[in-house]
């Protein structure tokens, strides 16, 4: 049924309103390219091109554009292309949608008689992506600079440290007898010191090969996680008699099995160094638990607990807690576990309070799910 | 016994050679400080007499950071030579980048070995090259 007059009246006028003042620009070409009609943003780009050809109009050619020509699948088989990328002759991206102007009860030879293009001038937003992608890669190219100037100097920094130890130690086995005692109190401080700054150095450069070691995870069994985090620390459990106890069916998990190792070192490190000096049963448990698609792992201690207004601080670089003085303590340990657990998915948190030991949490996303996808994450 | 030690820090050099006497070495120790210069004093040797005959060594320690030419290609050179391939390498150095471990074994080290910072474990590890590679290993020299 065809419509009243009126009607088809006032939806050309709201129509042509419509076109005329939208944000995007309208073309319309006979099959032959030429242009019937422009939109005011096309005017306003290119100026009143009726009756010239799109390829003229658009990229200052004289012939149809040879490959990369928007309309031609339309012009052979009546088939739109959308979104069709192409830079025009002022330098300007366009994205081009072109369908064929006719309805979908035509027969086939008129369907391609002529055409509508939907133009969308994305030169802003092509420039701030190429803006952004030039950011990132000069982030980038920083970043690993930075990691490598780290690298470097943790690293150039041992050779000075192997001659400062070497020549202590050898001052002590020939000279420390002929050492008043002032002497011999500064020879020891100098070894100290050397050892601090080697255990420092040390732990600069774990936390800087962190970033080089990416795309090595694997599926490991926790249990074999906590037994080679354990027996590193075999000489610092027995010498604090600490009882470890750690929970049954243990998993098996998907990471890298070198850096989860020395989270759980650090993690372990951290609760036997405050486990407090009159602790009469001083004792470590290591558990799990699955949540949410995550393993949660704990290392408990029965220490000297932590007051919660430090929770954050201590898994900043060079934070330590004055609570106990201990030459090993360099203040990188907990800045490694985060940044080793973080660097998997995953999350780092303590719940403590002082006088009451502290619990270490850190969580791994289960094998093949993937937090960013998740909501709520 | 002849061990030839390629090393540019000169206190790293004290404390090898003080350690190397400690563990009961005694024989010709020969120390160069350069990559050229060890790389002239293995590759271009020139007998000029009987008495000047060149004694290869049976050992060569060496670090990997060194002038004039990079240890890595003195190495490379030294496994390349068939002279001297079959000297036992052992490289010493303070540097555990796992890049300059892989690539001294790619090369054909014998030993990859990190210089530890306490004094003790320092001549602790050079007592046991000096024992396995003088005393309980064995090559065709």
């Amino acid at each position: 049924m065809t419509p009243p007059k009126k009607t088809i009246k006032l939806e050309d006028y709201h129509l042509s309103t419509v076109l005329m003042n939208m944000g995007d620009g309208i073309i319309m070409k006979d099959k032959r390219r030429k242009v019937e009609f422009l939109n005011q943003p096309l005017i306003e780009m290119y100026g009143d091109q009726v009756g010239q050809h799109c390829f003229e109009m658009f990229f200052g050619r004289t012939s149809p554009c040879e490959e990369d020509c928007p309309i031609k699948e339309i012009l052979e088989n009546g088939k739109p292309s959308f979104k069709h990328l192409k830079k025009d002759k002022y330098g300007h991206w366009l994205e081009i949608t072109a369908v064929p102007a006719c309805r979908e009860t035509d027969k086939p030879e008129d369907k391609s008689t002529s055409v509508i293009g939907i133009i969308r001038d994305i030169t802003k937003r092509m420039n701030l992506e190429s803006e952004l992608r030039n950011r990132n890669m000069e982030l980038k190219i920083k970043n690993d600079e930075l990691e490598n100037f780290v690298y470097t100097v943790s690293h150039d920094l041992r050779s000075p440290l192997v001659s400062l130890q070497g020549l202590a130690g050898a001052l002590m086995e020939d000279c420390y007898s002929q050492l008043d005692d002032q002497g011999k109190e500064y020879l020891l401080d100098i070894k100290n010191s050397v050892h601090r700054m080697g255990l420092l150095v040390r732990d600069l450069l774990d936390l800087s090969r962190l970033s080089k070691a990416q795309n090595q995870n694997e599926d490991v069994s926790a249990k074999r996680i906590i037994q080679d985090s354990v027996e590193q620390l075999t000489l610092s459990l027995k010498e604090k008699n600490v009882k470890l106890t750690i929970g049954e069916d243990m998993p098996t998990v998907y990471c890298n099995r070198e850096q989860i190792v020395l989270a759980l070192v650090n993690l372990l490190h951290n609760a036997i160094k405050f486990m407090g000096d009159d602790n009469p049963y001083p004792s470590i448990a290591i558990n799990h638990t699955i949540k949410d698609n995550y393993h949660i792992f704990s290392v408990q201690d029965n220490g000297i607990g932590i007051e919660e207004r430090y929770f954050k601080k201590i898994f900043e670089i060079f934070q330590t807690l004055n609570e106990v003085k201990d030459v090993n303590s360099t203040g990188v340990g907990l800045t490694i576990v985060k940044r080793i657990i973080e660097g998997h998915k995953g999350q780092v948190w303590v719940e403590s309070a002082k006088g009451k030991g502290s619990t270490f949490y850190f969580s791994l996303p289960v094998k093949d799910y993937n937090p960013l996808f998740s909501p709520g994450h | 016994m002849h061990i030839l030690l390629i090393e540019d820090d000169p206190v790293h050099i004290k404390l090898v050679e003080r350690a190397l006497k400690k563990s009961g070495f005694n024989n010709r120790l020969t120390i160069i400080q350069d990559g050229e210069e060890a790389f002239n004093y293995l590759l271009n040797q020139e007998v000029k007499s009987p008495e000047e005959e060149f004694i290869y060594p049976h050992l060569i320690l060496m670090d990997i950071n060194l002038p004039k030419v990079n240890g890595l290609e003195i190495l490379r050179r030294i496994k390349q030579s068939p002279k001297l391939q079959y000297i036992p390498v052992v490289i010493l150095t303070t540097s555990s980048n796992r890049t300059d471990l892989e690539k001294c074994y790619e090369f054909h080290a014998n030993s990859y070995i990190t210089k530890p910072l306490g004094y003790e474990e320092f001549n602790q590890k050079i007592r046991s090259i000096e024992h396995y590679w003088m005393n309980v290993n064995e090559t065709p020299y």
